[in-house]
């Protein structure tokens, strides 16, 4: 993929550039401790507005707040993504795993079934994706240039 | 649906988190151009020429954030009503987290979720209705 970010619009390689830059990481590191109490919070209240729409919200928000906190833990793999081939995999399989694990906590301290539990859970992601298409853009805009590289 | 009045307290609850969530979304779209980002837009869109069940959804924040209501109802009307509903959130926070407001905790019924959910989708269904409309054939309204 990186073998052909020729394909990529300017545009996007010039933010490309400025991101992977030492200043650009540093900032985005500042960013990211500041942003994740403020993102977990933000989950949180999603996870549990599914969760009354999908009438699974008996323990009320402090519950669900405690399911997504626990399922955070394997996040710390998270860490290990800048460990080339291997890091990235890791990292997917840790969110992955994060995922199921906040299904079964949404499921035990909710006191309800699995599927209801999953369908609250799952719902956010899906929100994002329609919310957030743009990073649907820049994810299927690399596929086609990874595609493209191998052609 | 069952209502719990709690004493008047401060402590951060579902509404506040909300609150947040409202919050750091209409700021983004008052102060970022997030529409203008080159990667910004939808894939569907560009590719089909259909919109997607999203479509709109930036564009009605970015105005409901520039106070454009009748602008971003243009763009996306379930978005909008959305966006409004998170302002409402950020007013009763602030009114709870200053004034100790007490904000009362709703528990619906299993039937009253199961009519919430029904109609949630019919709203998403009828707002995707309009924003095709509106993108693939603006001479029907």
């Amino acid at each position: 993929m990186v073998g052909s970010r020729g394909n990529l619009p300017p545009q996007a390689l010039e933010y490309g550039e400025i991101f992977m830059s030492g200043r650009g990481q540093i900032g985005y590191t500042i960013l990211r401790i500041l942003a994740w109490p403020i993102g977990f919070l933000i989950i949180a209240a999603l996870v549990h507005l599914f969760c009354i729409l999908f009438g699974c919200a008996t323990n009320g928000f402090g519950a669900t707040l405690r399911a997504l906190g626990y399922a955070q833990a394997p996040m710390i793999v998270t860490m290990l993504s800048i460990v080339p081939r291997v890091g990235p995999l890791l990292a997917f399989a840790a969110s992955a795993y994060s995922l199921v694990l906040l299904v079964w906590g949404v499921m035990r301290l909710q006191e309800t079934n699995g599927g209801k539990a999953a369908a609250a859970v799952l719902a956010t992601p899906v929100l994002f994706c329609c919310c957030c298409c743009g990073t649907l853009a820049l994810a299927g805009s690399a596929l086609k240039s990874m595609f493209n590289a191998g052609n | 649906m069952t209502t719990t009045w709690p004493r008047p307290n401060r402590t951060v609850g579902f509404i506040d988190a909300l609150a947040l969530t409202g919050l750091t979304g209409l700021l983004i779209a008052r102060f970022v151009p997030v529409a203008r980002l080159p990667f910004w837009g939808c894939v569907l869109r560009q590719h089909t020429g259909w919109p997607c069940p999203g479509c709109g959804l930036t564009r009605a924040a970015e105005r409901v954030a520039h106070f454009n209501i009748a602008g971003a109802w243009e763009a996306n009307p379930l978005g909008t009503v959305a966006a409004l509903s998170f302002v409402v959130t950020i007013v009763l926070s602030l009114l709870h987290l200053l004034f100790k407001m007490p904000l009362p905790t709703l528990a619906p019924s299993r039937r009253e979720a199961l009519v919430l959910r029904v109609t949630l989708a019919a709203l998403v269904v009828m707002n995707y209705g309009y924003v095709i409309l509106k993108t693939r054939f603006p001479a029907l309204l």
